[in-house]
């Protein structure tokens, strides 16, 4: 199956070990992603003033290119998104132009230097959702090559992946996606509270020290419940989490946790050594080792 | 020869600021059948109905339209003036010039034209109109209230102290409803039990009050004065008449089951039980989803200790058949469940609990003899978090506000202090409605003598976090967000009616937040839209007791009304069959909100007395085989025909009337 790739700015910058790892994985179990020609950022954040649609430009301009990519390449209406924040951008933009006439067509006059205007085909997916609603936890768990028994596993969401209700990957409260995941890849799902809470996000420009307190407390409360690891889906949330525990260290006494993609686990689970940094695998096998 | 008068009402400026009156009475008047039109400034003013009375009298006529108002406003003071000028009341028509004309339009000229055809169309009407009776029918002089809450109580009560049998419905086993549970009650602090097990014995021992408990009622049919009503009455498997609540069949029996429902899981009881001492009727009752010897006898211990031979595990349910001539409808409420609240631990946090398990905890009747223990490890809190509007003002879960919980919630917070009084409590809130006698001074009280700290915003999450709570909340006077440690957290979670079941076996609508609809939301808020039945308590809309006792007693005194007639007279506008056009395609049947049409091998039939006139059957019938009385087709074709035709004919041109105003 080929799909449409988007892959934003961040994965291609920070997050390029998510992107390896996403990419080899979705191959390995048959999908082969296509990146979109000319992809632009998504915009990062999405604005909800209701006034104005200008949050929304750079993702439709993104939206149409990929529509364009389709044609061209004959692939399937799905758009594959690796960062939070770029999924929920883009299901934001995409969710406006649908359901707001007169929005679309301020977009589309924004956007006339555009050889077509957007069809509104397209199916916004985040990795994990094609892993649960086009694959099936199945076909993962045949996959699995090492047994990640008795590893425990703290998952963090974070927000932008679960908020707003209308463009959530599962229910914001009590989400459970990656859990699911974890169970087929035999690790142990750790649940604590603070697994669906903020990270902080883009407030580590302006307000770090608040963005370094909320990771502390994070990260210490995976720890509190037995994690040995921390895995995410989000860049930002994976680099606030790495910081914020750096900067805290000396209050978290030796509690820190290794902070790695999902993607990561799986490919590791998989047995795609290739795909994975070499520090990421020697430290999987440590930890393996040892819990095993 | 019909003789037709009409009569335009100004209403003030409600009509006449938008319709130039002079006009539509002159030109009524070329109306074939008119023979006196005229004007006045309020019609039904006692000035204006005299003119209608002398001008039937002088001009003879044998109808009247009155061009005012809507008819459900008017008719029946109209109908009754002429009728004392010795005219028939069905040769009454009203045409509504303000409603449906000069309130939504601004346009004079366009609202003098409509404001004519309207009329015209009346007259056309009028004179195709049959002079009718009222049809009269008995009324069974006994009431049935279904729902045995205070509600449900007061009004049974009120009803049998004038005078006639009621039939008391409660679904559970005792009646007493939700304030059985409470402990105190607002703003006075009187004990539940004090002020409500009274009005319970006193239901018990009033003759004319007979008491179905684990009853429903399955159908009702029949209409205002003469409804049939079939109740299931589950099987207590214990006799009501010979248990003397000695309480040996609860020593023995085997089977501890948790009480979800009185003590709402906080405590156990066994399968045979009384929900709590007071409970009427006065008897033991045995929960047959978990005694192993219903039906077999497998087990029988508290039949073999039962002196009073009072048990029977054969017990079956009963259909009972009751006549009566009114209903009330009190079915009460439920808590909107806290497993649906995600952000509040789904239910799965111990030490959160809801407001009704707050009540059982605190009260001397609950599961700790009213010492405040937290369900999890039975300390005694002494950092308590109340949290307002749960559920209630929330477009994820219900829009509306339940208007109880400000007021309960400081109580709970008061009664905490005064059971812990070196505890801390916290209520958090989005704002007080305490818009009631006395409500506002009891906050005052519980912020001042209570102590009890008010926080001013919502709580995003709670944590556990060892044997503590963590409460994400934001103070949003400081702007600060705050995170703070509790014992136990109780939430005020909103309120949901009980009404799906009933609402289909009555056929009254629903609002659309389930609440049952009544007539008027201000001028009929007893009634429902059906004739007889009427509406008391939460089931109508969220209330606190004092509400839901005057609500229930004017839902009595509306009940009484009808029971102490001779008779009821009903409209004689209803449907009728003309047999032979009829192919017995039954879409009457499946379309008539009443229940009042049935298919009979001759075709359909009406049932007279729940006919109520609507005439969708009319409409819907493809063989034209159903008329509604005094719309017949050819008044109907005669009524398009003045707006299409007769009444745009003697209007000017369109360009020769322009507003001059």
């Amino acid at each position: 199956m080929r799909i449409l790739y988007y892959p934003g700015c961040t994965v291609k910058a920070t997050a390029l070990r998510d992107e390896k790892a996403s990419l080899q994985v979705l191959r390995v179990l048959g999908i082969e992603p296509i990146e979109v020609e000319n992809w632009i950022c998504c915009g990062a954040t999405y604005n909800l003033p209701k006034d104005t649609v200008i949050q929304a430009v750079a993702s439709i301009r993104t939206l149409i290119r990929s529509e364009l990519t389709m044609k061209k390449s004959n692939t399937e209406n799905i758009l594959l998104t690796l960062c939070s924040m770029c999924n929920h951008v883009l299901k934001m933009a995409d969710n406006l132009y649908k359901n707001d006439p007169d929005a679309a067509q301020k977009l589309n006059a924004f956007l006339s230097d555009e050889p077509s205007n957007y069809e509104g085909k397209l199916r916004i997916m985040h990795f994990l959702e094609i892993l649960r609603d086009i694959l099936g936890y199945d076909k993962i768990r045949d996959k699995v090559k090492r047994n990640l028994k008795g590893l425990n596993v703290a998952s963090f969401y974070g927000c932008l992946i679960l908020r707003p209700r209308e463009v959530a990957i599962d229910d914001p409260e009590d989400p459970v996606i990656i859990e699911e995941l974890l169970l087929r890849l035999n690790a142990n799902p750790v649940d604590y509270p603070y697994r669906n809470e903020c990270c902080g996000s883009f407030n580590v420009v302006s307000a770090p020290e608040y963005v370094w307190d909320r990771a502390k407390e994070i990260v210490k409360s995976a720890s509190d419940y037995g994690a040995k690891l921390i895995v995410t889906t989000c860049p930002l949330c994976a680099y606030n989490l790495e910081e914020g525990q750096k900067r805290r260290r000396k209050e978290l006494r030796g509690l820190e946790l290794p902070i790695l993609y999902v993607s990561e686990l799986i490919a590791y689970a998989f047995g795609l050594d290739d795909a994975l940094e070499p520090e990421i695998k020697n430290l999987l096998d440590r930890m393996v080792g040892k819990e095993g | 020869m019909e003789r037709i008068g009409v009569f335009v009402c100004h209403c003030g400026r409600n009509i006449a600021g938008a319709v130039n009156v002079k006009e539509v009475v002159d030109k009524i008047r070329k109306h074939p059948l008119v023979v006196h039109a005229e004007e006045y400034k309020y019609m039904c003013s006692s000035v204006g109905q005299n003119i209608i009375r002398e001008a039937i009298k002088k001009h003879g006529l044998t109808g009247i339209v009155v061009a005012a108002c809507s008819p459900s406003m008017h008719l029946e003071t109209f109908r009754t003036a002429a009728v004392s000028a010795g005219l028939n009341p069905y040769k009454v028509e009203m045409a509504n010039i303000r409603e449906q004309n000069s309130w939504v339009h601004d346009d004079v000229n366009e609202a003098t034209k409509k404001a004519l055809g309207i009329m015209w169309s009346a007259v056309n009407k009028v004179a195709g109109d049959q002079p009718l009776e009222k049809v009269r029918s008995s009324v069974k002089k006994k009431c049935l209230v279904i729902g045995g809450g205070i509600a449900g109580i007061q009004a049974a009560l009120d009803v049998a102290n004038n005078g006639f049998e009621v039939i008391l419905v409660e679904k559970s086993p005792t009646i007493g409803g939700r304030m059985a549970q409470l402990s105190e009650t607002f703003p006075t602090l009187d004990c539940a039990q004090c002020i409500l097990t009274p009005k319970m014995a006193e239901v018990a021992r009033n003759p004319n009050i007979k008491i179905y408990t684990l009853s429903e009622v399955i159908e009702v049919s029949g209409s205002i004065g003469n409804f049939k009503v079939k109740i299931r009455k589950n099987p207590r498997y214990v006799d009501i008449g010979a248990c003397n609540m000695c309480g040996e069949c609860e020593k023995v029996c085997p089977q501890i089951v948790l009480d979800k429902d009185y003590n709402r899981s906080l405590t156990v009881r066994k399968a045979i039980y009384i929900p709590f001492p007071q409970a009427i009727p006065a008897a033991y009752v045995i929960d047959a989803s978990h005694c192993h010897g219903v039906g077999t006898a497998r087990c029988n211990e508290c039949a073999k200790v039962c002196e009073q031979k009072a048990i029977n595990l054969f017990d079956k349910e009963e259909i009972i058949e009751e006549d009566v001539g009114a209903i009330i409808v009190a079915t009460g409420y439920d808590l909107y469940p806290k497993e649906k609240i995600g952000e509040y631990g789904y239910g799965r946090l111990e030490d959160v609990i809801d407001s009704l398990q707050f009540e059982r905890l605190i009260s001397s009747t609950g599961p700790t003899g009213g010492e405040l223990r937290r369900p999890s490890d039975g300390k005694i809190p002494k950092r308590i978090a109340f949290i307002q509007c749960v559920g209630s003002r929330d477009l994820q879960h219900l829009p509306y506000c339940s208007r109880i919980c400000c007021m309960y919630t400081a109580k709970h917070a008061f009664l905490y202090k005064h059971l812990v009084p070196d505890g801390e409590a916290y209520i958090f809130y989005i704002d007080i409605r305490a818009a009631g006698k006395k409500y506002e001074e009891f906050i005052m009280r519980v912020q001042q003598e209570g102590r009890v700290k008010y926080i001013r915003g919502r709580v995003s999450k709670i944590v556990q976090k060892g044997d503590q709570l963590i409460v994400h909340a934001v103070d949003t006077i400081t702007g600060k967000p705050m995170t703070l440690p509790f014992d136990m957290v109780v939430l005020a979670t909103g309120i949901v009616p009980n009404t799906k079941e009933i609402a289909n076996v009555l056929r009254i609508p629903l609002d659309e937040n389930g609440f049952l609809q009544e007539l008027h939301p201000k001028l009929a808020p007893v009634e429902s839209p059906i004739k007889g039945i009427f509406l008391a308590g939460v089931a109508q809309g969220p209330k606190d007791i004092q509400d839901s006792v005057a609500q229930a007693s004017a839902a009595a005194k509306k009940a009484v009304e009808i029971l102490s007639k001779d008779y009821i007279e009903r409209e004689p506008l209803i449907a009728r069959v003309n047999k032979e056009p009829c192919s017995r395609c039954g879409v009457c049947v499946q379309l008539c909100p009443y229940h009042a049409i049935e298919m009979t091998p001759e075709g359909a039939k009406i049932i007279d007395a729940a006919c109520e006139g609507c005439g969708t059957c009319a409409a819907a019938c493809p063989s034209g085989a159903i008329i509604l009385t005094n719309n017949e087709p050819k008044q109907i074709i005669s009524m398009i025909d003045a707006l299409l035709v007769q009444a745009p004919s003697v209007l000017p041109t369109a360009s020769s009337s322009t507003n001059k105003e």
